[in-house]
């Protein structure tokens, strides 16, 4: 697996640009990657930024560092991604999230033996200094979790489940489930052998979104929240996954705290998994929280 | 980690959690020298439970043929080489279980199959050890043999999956020790599958949650045995409940298999599980395989077996229950060339011949005028 050295590369690019910047006395230095998140206020709205859109060409970036998740078993005792960049875009009722790490495999398939990319953005539900436990929450201070997951966005581009999806030469003789002549009776045949769909398993549901809302309040505690409103996009190129995850600062249904406000200062933490080393659940890399400062300066160019 | 007791390999082990044996445990015996690999059973359960989308490649019951075939590939040598060599004194296990050999950061010690592990369920179907003809060119392992082994969920006393899950969302239900997943709280993390040794947790790719054997508890609730069971040909199994060594019941047809002529043993019992289904070992195989896959008792299992026609004529009768009914099998009851199966009130559900009167008929049917094709 290649994992680009990210902030070095950054730091030489730095340095050129600046060299070059004294010798022609004219072009722009840019910022160094900071340590905080610092979401960009979009007087005329957020939207639904894409990843590679101009509107986070004057976010601010961050690079944030990630830790092995070495605290409750299973641990992810072997190396994972690095470092994540951030960019943040806010208004008044949203938050969205540019997160950017390197990772030459893209893992969009989610079968027995594969596993898929995936980020997590951790927000706690309510601003100010005093933080839940940065590792998932803690009983009776939960965080909410906007957890997006290529196999989920994989689904979603594609539409209706299908085996040839990910395995294009399988045949399949026949599913019970099709005898039915109606579509309503399909479905409901269908369900007596999608025993998660028929248990109310919302991760099983027909999918709207890449991103799940959920909230938890420490370890194996993750549940889904009453409302699921977030929405993702992704891409990637050039060995490097770009995920813009869209959330609102607040909704009412949403237990544990009133949410965030455009103007106010918090914190978020970040995870991400590696599909190809087979990391899920608690084997991924994780942040500290990271401060998080919303809509510190206006944006009015294009979006 | 606690410390339970685990009668299957002599002495106390490292668990998860603490021991917590439900009110009844299902139980199951399986003769493998009567198994012939129809796969009815697997069909049965196929047909069953796993025809949906996103089970595709799923056997929750399934037969190999040993040594070669495995579903998924080598889950058993896999498992085996990652624990490595390990010892027996006598009846007591001294060497390391999968959860006293868990790695640094692990809960047990396991391994994820690959999708491709799984594209061959029938892999290695009747291939002998040896060959038959012109004498063995090479020295192998085992001389010249096969068998069938048939698999469902080992239902454990102390689950691998159920200790692997981050979430909890595994548990094993007091009323009769069937071990399932909640289909609920699933997240599809699949701990549970790198963890079960036996790989009878799988992950449905359509609900993106894991999905394993229930031996058929709907059925269990009415005293009825698994589809499996049922529908097997070769009348290979039964299905009852098993107590611990200690409250073994000389009528429990379990008890007395497992416990009291210890003819029926666990499933690699090394690994720490407490597995459930007890298989009858063939008597045709060397003892260092079987001792390797049943645990030091596959010799005792074997003699006993092979002579329980001439010796205990109880064993030989309750034998020939096997398959006699579709009824959960509480007690048994053998006496006057007959046995019967008995529920929990002593009442008959079923009763056969131990030894079938034969009838031998003339060779033409002067009735219908037409010759015999089978005259006894």
């Amino acid at each position: 697996m290649l994992y680009r050295p990210i902030i070095p590369c950054m730091t030489f690019a730095g340095i050129l640009i600046a060299a070059l910047a004294g010798c022609s006395g004219g072009a722009k230095k840019p910022a160094p990657a900071a340590k905080n998140v610092v979401a960009l206020y979009v007087k005329s709205g957020v939207g639904e930024p894409k990843p590679g859109d101009k509107v986070w060409q004057q976010a601010p970036l961050a690079a944030v560092a990630m830790l092995p998740q070495d605290l409750t078993d299973p641990k992810l005792m072997d190396s994972g991604i690095p470092s994540i960049h951030v960019k943040a875009l806010c208004d008044d009722k949203n938050i969205a999230f540019n997160i950017e790490w390197y990772d030459s495999t893209p893992d969009t398939a989610e079968v027995e033996g594969k596993f898929p990319d995936a980020v997590a953005v951790q927000l706690p539900p309510a601003p100010g200094g005093e933080t839940p436990d940065p590792t998932m929450g803690q009983a009776g201070r939960p965080v909410h979790i906007h957890f997006w997951k290529a196999s989920y966005q994989q689904n979603l581009d594609r539409g209706e489940w299908s085996l040839r999806q990910n395995f294009p030469n399988a045949s399949v003789d026949h599913y019970p489930s099709d005898a039915a002549t109606d579509q309503a009776d399909k479905e409901k045949l269908s369900e007596q052998f999608t025993t998660g769909l028929a248990a109310g398993n919302p991760i099983t549901r027909k999918r709207t979104s890449s991103v799940d809302d959920l909230i938890a309040e420490g370890f194996g505690t993750l549940s889904f929240l009453p409302m699921q409103v977030s929405k993702g996009w992704s891409s990637w190129r050039n060995l490097k996954w770009s995920v813009v995850v869209l959330s609102p600062l607040a909704v009412a249904d949403w237990p544990g705290g009133p949410g965030l406000k455009a103007g106010q200062n918090s914190f978020v933490a970040f995870a991400v998994w590696d599909g190809s080393r087979k990391q899920a659940g608690s084997r991924k890399m994780r942040s500290v929280w990271t401060p998080l400062a919303l809509g510190a300066s206006d944006y009015t160019g294009q979006r | 980690m606690a410390r339970v007791y685990n009668w299957q390999i002599g002495r106390e082990m490292s668990y998860w959690y603490g021991e917590a044996r439900p009110k009844r445990q299902f139980a199951a015996v399986f003769d493998t020298n009567k198994c012939i690999a129809c796969q009815t059973c697997t069909l049965a359960c196929k047909t069953t439970w796993t025809s949906g989308r996103g089970q595709e490649y799923m056997f929750w019951n399934n037969v190999e043929s040993k040594p070669y075939g495995a579903y998924p590939i080598a889950y058993d040598s896999r498992i085996m080489e990652l624990l490595g060599p390990q010892t027996w004194e006598g009846e007591r296990y001294e060497g390391r279980t999968i959860f006293e050999a868990a790695p640094a950061g692990e809960r047990l010690l396991g391994y994820h199959p690959e999708t491709a592990d799984y594209a061959h369920p029938n892999l290695g179907e009747d291939e002998i050890a040896g060959s038959v003809d012109g004498g063995m060119s090479i020295d192998l392992l085992h001389p010249v043999w096969m068998f069938y082994l048939a698999r469902i969920c080992n239902h454990c006393t102390y689950p691998a999956c159920l200790a692997a899950c981050p979430r909890g969302a595994i548990y094993k239900r007091q009323e009769d020790g069937i071990v399932l997943i909640d289909q609920k709280n699933c997240r599809g993390y699949r701990e549970c599958v790198r963890a079960c040794p036996y790989k009878k947790t799988f992950f449905n790719s359509r609900t993106l949650v894991s999905e394993k054997c229930i031996g058929c508890f709907p059925l269990g609730e009415n005293d009825t045995q698994p589809r499996c069971f049922t529908e097997c040909i070769g009348k290979i199994r039964i299905r009852g409940w098993i107590n611990k060594p200690s409250e073994a019941r000389e009528d429990n047809p379990i008890d007395y298999l497992v416990h009291i002529k210890k003819v029926a043993l666990p499933l690699m019992p090394q690994l720490g599980l407490e597995p459930n289904v007890y298989y009858i070992p063939p008597v045709h195989v060397p003892e260092a395989f079987l001792v390797q896959l049943f645990g030091p008792g596959s010799r005792r299992a074997v003699e006993t077996y092979r002579r329980a026609n001439e010796k205990n004529s109880k064993l030989a009768a309750l034998i020939n229950l096997f398959g006699c009914t579709s009824h959960v099998v509480p007690r048994f009851e053998a006496k006057d060339g007959y046995v019967s199966a008995l529920s929990d009130k002593g009442e008959k559900i079923v009763t056969a011949p131990v030894r079938e009167a034969v009838v031998v008929r003339t060779a033409f049917d002067a009735r219908y005028g037409v010759p015999r094709s089978n005259i006894t």
